[in-house]
């Protein structure tokens, strides 16, 4: 029997980027480098723009300063994860001082 | 208004260049920017660059970079385009080679310019014809046209 591949639910989160120079380029790098660990989909929207967590440029595209709310959708077999990962790295402000 | 033309000149857009290491790029970019504003130094740039480097990569897929200093010493955003003939490993985090590089000054205190730039440089450059088309320039002028289009 063809085992079908493994799905999550789709679980959705708001957060709000926190430190001083917002999705800039290293903080952009970094969001990447911990989504591309995972399998699972992820799905950022914020002012009326949606893109790809799993690129840089598509982060990047949102221009999020401090302050900016990102609505968070993240789909796959390890999709809990992946999120705790990301909000743990925005709320560490990507390890920035401010 | 398209932030290639709001970022570039024709004198600071170099194409089919040979360079394969991190001194050159960084070398050529800061060379070429400094043309920009007399009160850049192409030395001080330089190290600027480097340092830069060193916090992270640059790197920011599809063989593309885009190596930036946050400087007091300018009042408006200033860049440099800069194509390799052939492309070099440019960031340890990738296989991917990188061949195009848009370096650019931006005022230290405008951080909302600066990831208004780093938007508009990114929907640019997400676009695989516009990447395609720059790859095709085989000398600056034509390079600065495509890209300022």
């Amino acid at each position: 029997m063809r085992k079908l591949p493994e799905r999550g639910n789709m679980l959705s989160k708001k957060i709000t980027i926190n430190n001083k120079l917002g999705l800039h380029v290293r903080a952009s790098a970094k969001f990447v480098n911990t989504t591309t660990k995972y399998k699972s989909t992820i799905k950022i929207e914020s002012e009326n723009k949606s893109v790809n967590g799993k690129s840089i440029m598509g982060i990047m595209m949102l221009a999020a300063k401090k302050g900016t709310e990102l609505n968070i959708h993240v789909e796959g077999p390890d999709e809990q994860d992946m999120l705790q990962d990301i909000e743990d790295l925005i709320k560490n402000n990507f390890g920035e001082k401010e | 208004m398209n932030i290639f033309k709001k970022l570039l000149s024709i004198d600071r857009t170099l194409a089919n260049q040979p360079d394969n290491s991190h001194n050159k790029i960084f070398r050529h970019l800061s060379m070429l920017l400094a043309t920009a504003d007399n009160k850049l130094d192409h030395e001080i740039l330089f190290e600027n660059f480097i340092e830069r480097e060193k916090l992270g990569s640059t790197y920011i897929g599809h063989g593309i970079a885009i190596p930036h200093i946050r400087s007091s010493q300018v009042n408006k955003a200033y860049g440099a385009l800069l194509q390799l003939e052939h492309g070099m490993k440019f960031s340890s985090s990738t296989e991917e080679n990188t061949d195009l590089f848009l370096g650019f000054i931006v005022p230290k205190i405008d951080n909302e310019q600066h990831l208004k730039i780093l938007a508009n440089l990114s929907e640019k450059f997400s676009n695989n014809n516009f990447r395609e088309s720059l790859r095709s320039a085989k000398d600056s002028l034509k390079l600065y046209n495509l890209a300022t289009k």
